[in-house]
């Protein structure tokens, strides 16, 4: 594992100390095995028994130092290299359960209404760069990363596989003065015996209460009182800003209706991830394509700007889903 | 004719908006440059107003922008 401290620019020192630490239990860890390679077969079972020790000892030492740094990528921002043991430990296990794709369009139109989508293989490669940005914790404890596929930016002439586009993150929190904001979204939506459901988007007994503004189109109303807010740019290796990506991360109310009509309409607190992909250049937030939170890695529709992720706190640990999670046509600010 | 016009205005809204959105990002990454970030910074209200008003306002932009690419796209202009 390479040591990468780039981004941590508030705990530059720490991280160099871990680094160097890792550094130099590898390199005990290569001598010792250069050692045991060394020594003759007929001798190697007297060094065998101590070389275990010994590698039993750095190997705890590795596991020590790299959940240290781990820690510390996670905690603060990265942009990482590619192949970070991170994702490894969380897969991407997409989410979005959209009709107009056509691999998922089968399980919809045979009305499984499943908000699991099936793996694709296809479709999950593995991400080679990572951008963390974790919400502050002060404010709100997750974390949010977005997980954009290494590709097509870089200069064919030249590329050594390090510079194909690197990243610049911002995380603020908006002042109470200017809160609390209530959003406005329209999606596409129908209508069942109970309640109008977004087309785009998970299947949920609680859902928005909506107001139809024209067929197929609905609009609700989300409130924000809290909100931790991200900007990631991507840039080439010129430094050409390609795409701007927004995450809002709210805490809100809602008004929801019960699909099953068993309980009144009634407001309820929920978390909101309103994302918007703004591309500089033509196609360039294509190459974003995952956004993780909290344990589930969401893929983001190509070609669509934004989107929106609603869960009540505790649905998504109690469902691993969350309560919805929706492609928005438009989002505006409530006159 | 009109429908034409409108096309046109969007557009030079949607260039200026782009420019806009450009130059104060590198207003930004310079500023936090000279204050020794690189790469990327959580901000902290109270030290960093004026960067966060400048990333808010970047913010409103960036979502008018695409307000506005939307429209064009309804226009049959997909190509901004």
């Amino acid at each position: 594992m390479m040591c990468n401290c780039y981004g941590l620019t508030r705990v530059t020192d720490r991280c160099t100390d871990i680094c160097d630490s890792l550094s130099t239990y590898y390199s005990m860890r290569d001598q010792l095995m250069s050692q045991v390679t060394m020594t003759p077969l007929n001798l190697r079972y007297k060094v065998a028994d101590v070389a275990r020790k010994i590698s039993s000892e750095i190997l705890t030492q590795l596991d020590l130092i790299t959940y240290n740094l781990k820690t510390l990528h996670s905690k603060y921002i990265v942009a990482e290299r590619p192949g970070y043991e991170m994702l490894e430990a969380h897969p991407p296990s997409v989410k979005f359960s959209f009709p107009d794709d056509p691999r998922l369009l089968k399980e919809y139109t045979a009305g499984t209404r499943t908000v699991t989508a099936p793996r694709m293989p296809e479709m999950t490669p593995v991400p080679e760069k990572l951008v963390v940005y974790p919400v502050l914790e002060s404010v709100m404890a997750s974390s949010v990363m977005v997980v954009s596929v290494k590709g097509s930016y870089a200069n064919p002439d030249y590329s050594d596989g390090s510079n194909d586009y690197h990243a610049q993150g911002y995380v603020w929190t908006l002042s109470p003065q200017f809160l609390p904001i209530t959003y406005k979204y329209r999606y596409f939506c129908y209508l069942t015996d109970q309640g109008y459901v977004p087309v785009h988007g998970t299947y949920h007994r609680f859902q928005l209460d909506a107001t139809p503004i024209e067929t197929g189109i609905c609009e609700a109303e989300v409130k924000v009182v809290q909100t931790v807010r991200k900007m990631i740019q991507l840039k080439d290796q010129y430094d050409n800003t390609l795409c701007y990506v927004f995450i809002s991360h709210n805490k809100a109310s809602a008004k929801f209706v019960d699909l099953e009509g068993r309980l009144p309409k009634q407001g309820s607190d929920v978390v909101t991830y309103h994302i918007d992909l703004d591309s500089v250049t033509a196609g360039g937030c294509d190459r974003v394509r995952y956004i993780y939170i909290s344990g589930i890695t969401y893929e983001l529709l190509r070609g669509h700007n934004i989107f929106l992720i609603i869960m009540r706190p505790g649905d998504q640990y109690a469902f691993e889903q969350p309560l919805h999670m929706m492609l928005v046509i438009e989002s505006f600010v409530a006159e | 004719m009109s429908g034409r016009v409108d096309v046109e205005k969007l557009k030079s809204k949607y260039y200026g908006l782009k420019s806009a959105v450009l130059r104060k990002s590198r207003h930004v990454s310079g500023r936090l440059r000279e204050k020794g970030f690189e790469g990327g910074a959580i901000l902290v209200p109270g030290e960093d107003d004026d960067l966060i008003s400048e990333l808010n306002d970047i913010y409103s932009l960036s979502v008018e922008r695409i307000r506005i690419k939307k429209e064009l796209e309804k226009a049959g202009v997909g190509d901004v």
